[in-house]
């Protein structure tokens, strides 16, 4: 153990409400956006439930046609940019420096606006919910031309755009953010190939954003042209191109989809190694396959555009279903992590367990729907629904919770109760099973997204109000979680510096961390330098 | 440091290559255009970093070193807390909103610009001390 190099602190030294507006810390800056992601998930989920409410049984009038366009564009804009991508680069956030023994991100100003422009952004997208035309009503995808109708799709549809456009340079400025202080800021000995894999992730998740979110800003400017300035770039029928919106929106749009899964699978990475007392199987493969998917995911826009029919499809089908084989590395990385180790399974390796499995089955729709020919058929179907929702819900929404249970302790010093955490994660399990399985056969059967109502054909209330019974079954689940954040805030059991026996540096500094992270460092001689001290006689080199 | 350059540039090589296989089998312009900005990109990053590298002389890049053989280096100062960014933001918001619903400009110009001079005077103020 030695001591860190020496950083200076300047801090206003406040407390209360007014030093989190002010603060700069990275740990207090990730708990701030883990804390905003949540309850706009909140938010999210209960618009899931009108929606589901709606769908219930055939011919339902619950909410209106215009109200249900509303619901799904919001719940879509904020599952997609305000939960599951943030809480990423709010769990990166408070690790990266953790994990790569640095005081704190490379700026921390820049850290502090990017998240306040976050949470802005946020606000503005759901404020548009209270204006003349109600919120917007397009989609999370705001196709053009109808996001370019002033029609229907008024102040609502602007706010949404700059909401979305605010949140977008968010993500680029933290990005930068977290690039710096990846490559610069690493303790002595951190070399790159010590680094863990969760921070690996988030290397190539910023990456992507550096080269998919700029396309995202410049359309939506485009969208505000056309809107407010005159221009003609998507409407068809003054001359622009409806295909243009969709390259542009998909240029951005796919690698986002990534953006929402790497660094997901750097949560589980680390759980599964931890939980199976092994190092993980193939450190270099699974860094190497993390960059051969974000590669491959900057090529294969054009598989959302199939049936424009103004797209080479065997190009975008061939690179779609070469994705396949880099994450079939990762999975097998994983179970390899787990074979012959010693399991044990608390709440947060069960999440890790359920992500596996849906991840896994959303993974395969999604090869299906790499095929043209089956696109063709399931695009727009509930197939469609059923499929995404098992990537970005049953895959990344489930490994947040992983986190949540797993870092809780390290963030504030005490541990969740384990036994609500099961069940927590039992209703979720089975609830989001329960919702989504039957989508796939309802879109079989020709049931088409983003209608509020529908006949009254054979099977289609049955499996709708079974989809409706899981949704509620999860609204049962998170609400256990929030009762044991109470039950465990109010009984604060003491975690101690390192309650799983982690084994990366977040592992070597109290709980929660001091000002700056470290008091002292280990030295820092494999990927796991927090192990190697607490188990010298199995460290990394060792003689035995 | 080198294996981050190292994937930097197999990342360029990536979009140059799908760029030109792109091009060739669909002649698409706005593809190739997209994926040659890319291949920019990733090249501005890179000569980002191979310049940060040389200029810092990265303790982390060095396999045997302790934090105990750099114990005392001034690793420079890090700001906790400033009030600074939350209005940047908030002035970077309300001119946003100007640009589109008119009114507004002005003030959000003037905060979002306040804000920034007063987080870049406290940076080289500090520095200078």
């Amino acid at each position: 153990m030695s001591a860190v190099a020496a950083p200076r602190a300047e801090s206003l030294v406040r407390n209360g409400v007014l030093s989190w507006l002010a603060t700069t810390d990275h740990k207090r800056i990730g708990i701030l956006y883990m804390g905003s992601t949540f309850s706009f998930f909140l938010l999210a989920g209960v618009l899931a439930l009108a929606m589901r409410t709606q769908l219930a049984q055939a011919n339902l009038h619950v909410i209106g046609a215009h109200a249900y366009n509303a619901v799904f564009t919001l719940h879509g804009t904020a599952m997609i940019f305000l939960v599951v991508a943030p809480f990423g680069f709010g769990l990166a956030n408070y690790l990266i420096p953790l994990q790569i023994g640095a005081p704190d991100m490379a700026f921390p100003r820049l850290n502090a606006y990017s998240f306040w422009l976050f949470l802005f952004g946020g606000i503005v997208v759901f404020a548009g919910a209270g204006t003349v035309d109600g919120a917007a009503a397009s989609g999370w995808t705001a196709y053009a031309p109808l996001s370019v109708l002033k029609i229907g799709f008024g102040a609502g549809q602007d706010l949404w755009i700059i909401g979305v456009m605010l949140v977008g340079i968010s993500s680029i400025l933290t990005s930068v953010n977290f690039l710096t202080t990846v490559f610069i800021y690493r303790a002595p000995g951190m070399t790159m190939w010590r680094i863990p894999i969760f921070t690996w992730e988030m290397v190539a998740t910023s990456l992507l954003i550096l080269m998919a979110f700029p396309m995202l800003t410049a359309v939506l400017m485009m969208l505000l042209v056309d809107r407010h300035l005159g221009g003609h770039f998507f409407d068809p029928s003054l001359g622009g191109s409806a295909i243009l919106y969709q390259h542009l929106f998909w240029f951005f749009g796919h690698p986002e989809v990534y953006v929402m899964i790497l660094p997901y699978f750097g949560v589980v990475t680390e759980i599964i190694a931890v939980f199976s007392r092994k190092p993980v199987f193939g450190y270099t493969g699974l860094v190497l396959s993390t960059f051969a998917i974000a590669g491959l995911s900057m090529g294969v826009w054009a598989h959302h555009m199939f049936t424009t029919g103004a797209v080479v499809d065997p190009f975008f089908a061939a690179l779609s279903f070469l994705i396949a084989v880099p994450t079939g590395v990762k999975f097998f990385n994983w179970i390899g992590t787990m074979w012959k180790g010693q399991l044990t399974f608390p709440a947060p390796m069960l999440f890790t367990l359920g992500f596996l499995i849906n991840f896994l089955i959303g993974g395969v729709t999604g090869v299906m729907l790499g095929s043209p020919p089956i696109d063709f058929q399931a695009r727009d179907s509930y197939f469609l629904v059923a499929h995404f929702h098992y990537v970005l819900g049953g895959g990344s929404l489930f490994a947040i919770f992983a986190a949540i249970y797993f870092w809780f302790p390290k963030m504030f010093g005490f541990m969740l109760n384990d036994r609500l955490g099961k069940w927590n994660f039992w209703l979720l399990f089975a609830g989001f099973n329960v919702t989504f399985f039957p989508m796939h056969f309802l879109g079989v059967m020709g049931m088409v997204r983003r209608i509020y109502t529908y006949p009254d054909l054979p099977g289609w209330s049955t499996l709708n109000s079974i989809a409706t019974a899981g949704a509620a079954l999860q609204a049962v689940a998170v609400i256990v979680f929030i009762a044991n954040v109470y039950v465990s805030s109010w009984k604060r059991i003491p975690a101690g510096d390192n309650p799983w026996d982690g084994n990366t540096l977040e592992w070597a500094t109290t709980s929660p961390p001091p000002e700056l992270n470290f008091y002292a460092l280990p030295p820092i001689r494999s990927e796991r330098p927090t192990f190697d001290r607490n188990h010298p006689e199995l460290a990394a080199g060792s003689a035995s | 440091m080198k294996i981050g350059v190292r994937l930097l540039v197999s990342s360029m090589i990536f979009a140059l290559v799908i760029a030109s296989i792109y091009g060739a089998t669909t002649h698409d312009v706005i593809g190739v255009l997209f994926l040659g900005f890319m291949a920019v990109a990733l090249i501005v990053v890179t000569i980002f970093i191979v310049v940060a590298e040389r200029e810092a002389n990265l303790a982390g890049d060095r396999k045997d070193l302790s934090a105990s053989d750099v114990a005392g280096e001034d690793l420079g100062t890090f700001s906790l807390e400033s009030y600074w960014p939350i209005l940047a933001a908030a002035g970077t918001v309300i001119l946003i909103f100007g640009v589109v619903f008119a009114p507004g400009v002005s003030f959000g110009l003037l905060l979002a610009g306040a804000a920034l001079v007063a987080w870049t005077l406290r940076f080289l103020v500090r520095e200078s001390t």
